[in-house]
């Protein structure tokens, strides 16, 4: 996405299970497949039903079988585990749910297509505490099948979610690891001044 | 309280104890160590004009414990048509 501002420039390398997404024999439409992103803000399809919503990047694939796109669409909202509150008005608009059910939608929608890798970009950071434990189960469901990375200013929510955690500070990585020994046994001061609330 | 077994058996001390077969282990759960991490990153760096957002960032990811042990089968139920198909 970097690709489509005309001042970004990127140096360096990105392996995705081994293989550099950028090579030259790498198709991005697969890559993009293989990658399932949901963002800060809920972003469903506004003028589309919650089936609609899910099923769109099959079709955008050319998936046309309805039945298996039916089928598809329950197996995406039962591990967003959205489907219990919406399976009775999948045609409803999506923008009729709430913002925690949008934002899961967007999850349905995004495991969808079968990732092996979801990007959550601060994915609980718009929503209130509870329709966040929501997703933060969710989340902890989803991590047995997916490898998940999701960007978090919220300390707490890493701690409780996360297997490994990376300290960015102003471009740089400060210190990865395991999250129960950045929060309890940092390597770095800015680590421990961080987690600790010293600053930021 | 500790109880072992050279206290309720004299002998125990001095008759030799032959070596415990290894257990078998089952699969590690998340082999961080040597799975193909799902994310490798090497000195990254992105910029947006003069804004320099990574310095050369460099980590690796492991794969989820699924991930790392059914990803083949996971790839292999993906029956996903060619770009290309038209219509029905």
């Amino acid at each position: 996405m970097h690709e489509l501002v005309p001042s970004a420039r990127m140096e360096g390398e990105i392996r995705l299970f081994g293989e550099d997404i950028y090579g030259r024999s790498v198709e991005p439409v697969l890559v993009r497949r293989r990658v399932g992103m949901v963002f800060q803000k809920s972003n469903p399809f506004p003028t589309m039903s919650i089936a609609d919503n899910v099923t769109v990047g099959l079709r955008l694939n050319g998936l046309r079988n309805k039945s298996l796109l039916a089928e598809r669409t329950e197996q995406s909202l039962v591990m967003a585990a959205l489907w219990e509150e919406v399976k009775d008005r999948l045609s409803a608009p999506a923008v009729s749910l709430s913002g925690g059910q949008q934002q899961r939608l967007c999850i349905a929608r995004a495991l969808a297509v079968q990732p092996e890798v979801v990007l959550m970009d601060e994915p609980a950071s718009a929503l209130d505490p509870l329709a966040t434990s929501k997703i933060e189960d969710l989340i902890l469901e989803l991590k047995q099948d997916y490898t998940i990375v999701i960007v978090t200013h919220n300390m707490q929510q890493a701690a409780r979610i996360s297997a490994s955690t990376a300290f960015f500070y102003l471009g740089e990585l400060v210190e990865y690891g395991s999250t129960s020994k950045m929060f309890t046994n940092p390597g770095r001061k800015q680590t421990e001044d961080y987690v600790t609330g010293r600053f930021g | 309280m500790l109880m072992t077994t050279e206290a309720e058996n004299p002998k125990a001390a001095t008759t030799p104890v032959p070596a415990r077969p290894v257990p078998t282990q089952p699969p590690v759960p998340v082999a961080t160590g040597t799975a193909v991490p799902a994310i490798s990153v090497r000195n990254l760096s992105v910029s947006f004009g003069n804004n320099l957002v990574l310095k050369r960032v460099t980590f690796d990811i492991p794969p989820s414990f699924r991930n790392c042990y059914h990803r083949s089968e996971r790839l292999r139920q993906i029956h996903l048509p060619p770009l290309s198909q038209p219509d029905a």
